[in-house]
């Protein structure tokens, strides 16, 4: 898994995961940030179901859990980080699409620009609304 | 078709598609031209895949809104409580939905919680019963409060479909127009 970091809608840098690791490339400040929460150990919550309730608990845990990943990106919103995923099939899908555009075509380099300040919102947005118009048309 | 046609063609969905995106109002107009393809979809097909899916108990259970088990926070923990008012907005518990728009509403998340480019969210992740009828019903309830606090706080993390699910039911309850 892989997720661009921003906040206040200033990048920040790449996240991703392997087993028990996580990769950021990016921010120096984020870097520290993520390191020293990391090191202390990340606070997760999450249901339990038992017994006819459900209830919310936490438990801290250390990247050698398997909920690592998703117990860091969940700790990142919490602290006001946006944290969107990377798809690379969604980025095949915009550059096999736009690859039928002629290279010097204005219209393909503008859509490339934007392409890369686009949330994950407005990539998904585009490929469905080319999508539709090409199968309405 | 010559391939000239067909760039010209693309090129005039793509352009069409950045300029809609660009438009202050994007948002609504979209909201508006998904609503009126995706819309009807939904019929007693769906209700028959809905109880394959979930058991014919808890299909009956929402559609007579028999509630759900009660959601508590732990005292210690207090924090995600936005997670847990979304809640209280499903098709378990919101009083104010038909029986088939809470069956409908369950049948949208069932789609987007099965699907690769879901929403990923430890809640949703980590939901681990054995029975898998119970597992899908868990992780559909936790998708659900998952992508509405997401939609109210980071709606830029959402793929559109599940913005769209959350935004036509917060607009249904508001009694707000699609078209803006």
């Amino acid at each position: 898994m892989k997720f661009v970091l921003s906040k206040n809608k200033i990048n920040l840098g790449t996240l991703s995961f392997d087993d028990v690791m996580y990769h950021f490339i990016g921010n120096n400040d984020t870097q520290i940030f993520l390191a020293n929460a990391v090191r202390a150990g990340i606070e997760i919550f999450y249901e339990d179901f038992f017994d006819g309730t459900y209830t919310m608990k936490s438990e801290t845990i250390d990247s050698s859990d398997p909920r690592f990943s998703l117990g860091l990106v969940d700790f990142l919103r919490r602290n006001n980080f946006s944290v969107q995923e990377i798809r690379p099939e969604i980025e095949s899908e915009f550059h096999e699409i736009i690859s039928q555009l002629p290279s010097d075509s204005p219209l393909r380099q503008s859509a490339e620009s934007q392409w890369k300040s686009f949330s994950y919102l407005e990539k998904t947005q585009l490929l469905d609304l080319i999508q539709r118009d090409t199968l309405f048309s | 078709m010559n391939s000239a046609f067909q760039n010209n063609d693309l090129a005039q969905s793509i352009l069409t598609a950045l300029t809609f995106l660009d438009d202050k109002n994007a948002v609504a107009k979209l909201r508006a031209k998904f609503s009126a393809h995706e819309q009807k979809k939904f019929d007693l097909t769906s209700v028959a895949e809905l109880k394959k899916m979930f058991g014919e108990h808890y299909i009956e259970d929402v559609r007579s809104q028999k509630k759900s088990a009660p959601h508590f926070v732990d005292d210690e923990t207090g924090s995600p409580v936005s997670h847990e008012f979304a809640h209280r907005a499903d098709w378990n518990s919101k009083n104010d939905l038909e029986p088939l728009e809470r069956l409908e509403l369950l049948f949208n998340i069932a789609q987007r919680v099965q699907t690769a480019d879901r929403y990923k969210s430890i809640f949703v992740e980590s939901c681990s019963a054995v029975d898998a009828q119970i597992n899908l019903r868990l992780r559909c309830q936790e998708y659900f409060a998952e992508i509405t606090r997401a939609y109210f706080l980071a709606s830029e993390e959402l793929h559109m479909r599940d913005f769209i699910i959350i935004d036509h039911m917060r607009r249904s309850t508001f009694g707000l127009p699609e078209e803006n």
